[in-house]
């Protein structure tokens, strides 16, 4: 320690190798963390096949979990007014800050929180104990938006505004369902049970047997997701026309409950849409976690679920739903007319009715032997609104959409 | 009460600094030699702390610039009284959170002053704290006496982390009484729709002090390195307005993206999390963790530059 200290004295130039060496190890944890989070991490699990995975995930008997969730999502949907509104930019000072403390100015939408997810990167705070008590709020920068279901109760919350809604849900147990049904109906639903897996094992063969003629699923590496070791579940469509490059879904190796599920565009190497915990335990959240009463001065809307059988619409105008369908497995393809009175529905005519049609303006012009369109390319779905009220969508490219529209033209 | 202590004193001459510096000079010397006993260093130190911070709290400009960050808040809090209330906007946002709950005053008036007004006085305080006295030539005074440089370094920089809590605890402090007295203090509403009872929010809002303190304890550091390299102390309060304000810039310009980590001040309006439920800490949590690489490469600096300057005066 003296010498240290002689050594400084005679040559004080050497104090500098201090904080430069301070500089160098926070530089180097920053970037080793970061690194340590993206790195290929594949942690050695015994071997299992694609139906164990499937079978010991259907049958986890872990429903309890809370935990942090990341969603990013390049859907490649363009930048719609409405949309994207209500992530407010990060702080700046004096801009952000101050836009923090006073808020858009532009009142927001009743819950137009949950619709942020659909673009761009957020944060998600999940706790779950049981099919019956679940929480998820989506953080933003200065606001919350929050699903709290307890039982039959189902609250929305968004801090924005001060407003929540309230849903009672029907009971869903399927005893309670069985009794409102009628002797014939009853047999019906035996007859029906009987045909369904009755252990997990039978539903993962059923499941992959059904995938199968579409699907390639296999186990992928392992993984490790907010920090535990997990297998990845590989689903791989066989048709190579479709925008779905391949799923995956990673499943915790010690409670096999999924833990995170990328979905990857042919058009981009990052996933278009992944959704996963960066951190998790299996503990059950306190009881408190899912009571909501709203607070103070909120806006509370209520929302009760219809009751009994949904009654067929009756004054529609067409005798028959006009929905075609053209394809198979993952390049299916539907075209439906748009019911008259839509907003986009008169979008021949040029009168940009309500905000629909005003954002279909914005989308690029298609036209072809079909008619003509405005087009919307993403990149894990593509949709085709035509000018004679048609609409096409599917998980491909536009051009096999065009095609399906000009097959199903002539079809009619 | 702390935040009444600066207005309780006596009022000091003009030419306190001076006074409070040979004091300070006073306890340097009474300092024993570095044989002795742990008891009594520390004691020393202590006195070393106290008469700076009495050199701090005495100075004229520093008892102004404390009001001003007290009547931040009590401004807000009345323009939002005498304010159309058919003009209140629904943001998300503390400051729409006023009308009903003058809790919300303290926190609308933190994230207002976090950007300038909070940096601005560490500022004044960093320039004051070397560069300062090096002008006056008091620092020449005190580094003749036996108290390692080191130390009086370190003590300087505590006086500062124990100013820039002083400072956000009087907008703290003066947001809650102005908001009491102007709209009641009510349990507190969380952005996630539960409902904090009094006493635990403001047990939150000491954590939020506590935050912003810790950002204004980094921004010392930096503060204090600046204040070594001149003699000027207008130059070193100027050069750190200018680096804390030009971080909130870049912050803001979202093709900067890969630099906003590298900030201080990217974490900091994070203190939004404190008001979430159950508290949300990851984003808080990488804030501290940027503080004090700050704090720890900044003093490291101040400390290779003021160990070998040439102190003229």
């Amino acid at each position: 320690m003296a010498r240290v200290t002689g050594l400084i004295k005679r040559h004080p130039a050497l104090r500098w190798v201090a904080p430069t060496a301070a500089v160098a190890v926070a530089a180097a944890v920053a970037v080793a963390t970061t690194a340590a989070a993206r790195a290929d991490d594949h942690p050695v699990l015994p071997a299992v096949t694609a139906e164990q995975l499937l079978t010991d995930t259907m049958s986890t008997t872990t429903q309890s979990l809370s935990g942090t969730a990341k969603v990013t999502a390049n859907l490649g949907l363009p930048q719609i007014p409405g949309i994207s509104g209500a992530v407010s930019g990060t702080g700046v000072v004096p801009g952000g800050a101050a836009s923090l403390a006073a808020g858009s100015s532009s009142a927001s939408p009743a819950l137009t929180g949950l619709t942020t997810l659909l673009t761009g990167s957020h944060t998600l705070r999940v706790w779950a104990d049981g099919p019956q008590r679940s929480r998820v709020a989506i953080i933003t920068d200065g606001g919350e938006s929050d699903v709290i279901r307890n039982g039959t109760d189902l609250w929305l919350w968004q801090s924005a505004g001060k407003q929540a809604l309230h849903a009672t849900l029907p009971a869903t147990s399927a005893a309670d369902k069985a009794k409102q049904l009628t002797p014939a109906e009853q047999q019906q639903l035996q007859k029906v049970l009987g045909q369904l897996p009755s252990t997990p094992q039978q539903a993962a063969q059923q499941l992959l047997a059904a995938a199968g003629t579409s699907t390639d699923v296999s186990v992928g590496a392992t993984t490790r997701v907010a920090g535990h070791p997990a297998y990845q579940l590989v689903a791989t469509p066989k048709d190579k026309g479709t925008l779905v490059s391949r799923i995956v879904v990673a499943i915790d190796s010690t409670t096999y409950v999924p833990l995170k599920t990328d979905v990857y565009s042919t058009q981009l190497s990052a996933p278009a849409v992944s959704v996963g915990f960066t951190d998790v335990s299996f503990t059950a959240p306190s009881a408190d976690t899912f009571t909501f009463t709203p607070p103070a001065g909120t806006t509370v809307q209520q929302w009760t679920a219809p009751t009994g059988t949904p009654e067929k619409p009756s004054g529609t105008t067409g005798t028959k739903p006009d929905v075609a369908v053209t394809g198979t497995g993952w390049a299916t393809v539907v075209v439906a007319h748009l019911p008259a009175g839509s907003p986009v529905a008169g979008l021949s005519e040029g009168t940009a009715n309500g905000k629909g049609a005003g954002a279909l303006g914005m989308l690029p012009a298609v036209s072809g032997s079909w008619g003509s369109g405005h087009a919307l390319t993403g990149t894990l779905f593509s949709a085709i609104v035509t000018t004679d009220g048609r609409v096409a969508i599917g998980a491909v490219p536009v051009e096999t959409l065009e095609s399906a529209l000009a097959h199903a033209g002539t079809g009619q | 009460m702390p935040a009444a202590e600066p207005v309780g004193l006596p009022a000091t001459a003009i030419s306190a600094p001076d006074e409070a510096a040979s004091d300070l000079q006073g306890a340097a010397l009474a300092a024993p030699a570095p044989a002795a006993v742990a008891q009594p260093a520390v004691a020393a130190w202590l006195r070393l702390l106290r008469s700076e911070m009495r050199l701090m709290l005495s100075r004229r400009r520093n008892q102004a610039g404390l009001g001003v960050l007290a009547a931040i808040p009590i401004v807000m809090a009345i323009a939002v009284k005498i304010a159309d209330p058919s003009n209140q906007h629904q943001g998300e946002s503390f400051l729409a959170s006023i009308v009903g709950n003058g809790f919300f005053v303290a926190l609308a008036a933190l994230v207002v002053e976090i950007g300038l007004f909070l940096p601005l006085a560490i500022a004044m305080l960093s320039g004051d704290a070397v560069a300062g006295e090096a002008q006056i030539g008091t620092l020449r005074g005190l580094l003749v006496v036996p108290v390692p440089r080191t130390r009086l370094l370190a003590t300087k920089y505590v006086a500062l982390v124990l100013g820039s809590f002083l400072g956000v605890l009087v907008v703290a402090v003066a947001g809650l009484v102005a908001g009491g007295a102007l709209f009641g203090l009510h349990p507190v509403a969380t952005l996630s729709g539960t409902t904090l009872a009094l006493p635990v929010a403001l047990w939150r809002l000491l954590l939020v002090v506590l935050y912003v303190t810790a950002f204004l304890a980094a921004l010392s550091a930096l503060g204090l390195f600046v204040s070594t390299l001149t003699e000027q102390p207008l130059g070193a309060t100027v050069a750190v307005a200018l680096i804390s304000t030009t971080m909130w810039i870049l912050d803001s310009i979202p093709q900067l993206g890969w630099l906003h980590p590298w900030l201080l001040v990217d974490k900091q309006v994070a203190l939004a999390d404190m008001l979430r439920d159950p508290i949300y800490w990851p984003t808080m949590r990488l804030g501290l963790l940027t503080d004090l690489a700050y704090v720890v490469v900044f003093l490291l600096a101040a400390w290779a530059r003021f160990a070998d300057k040439d102190v003229s005066g």
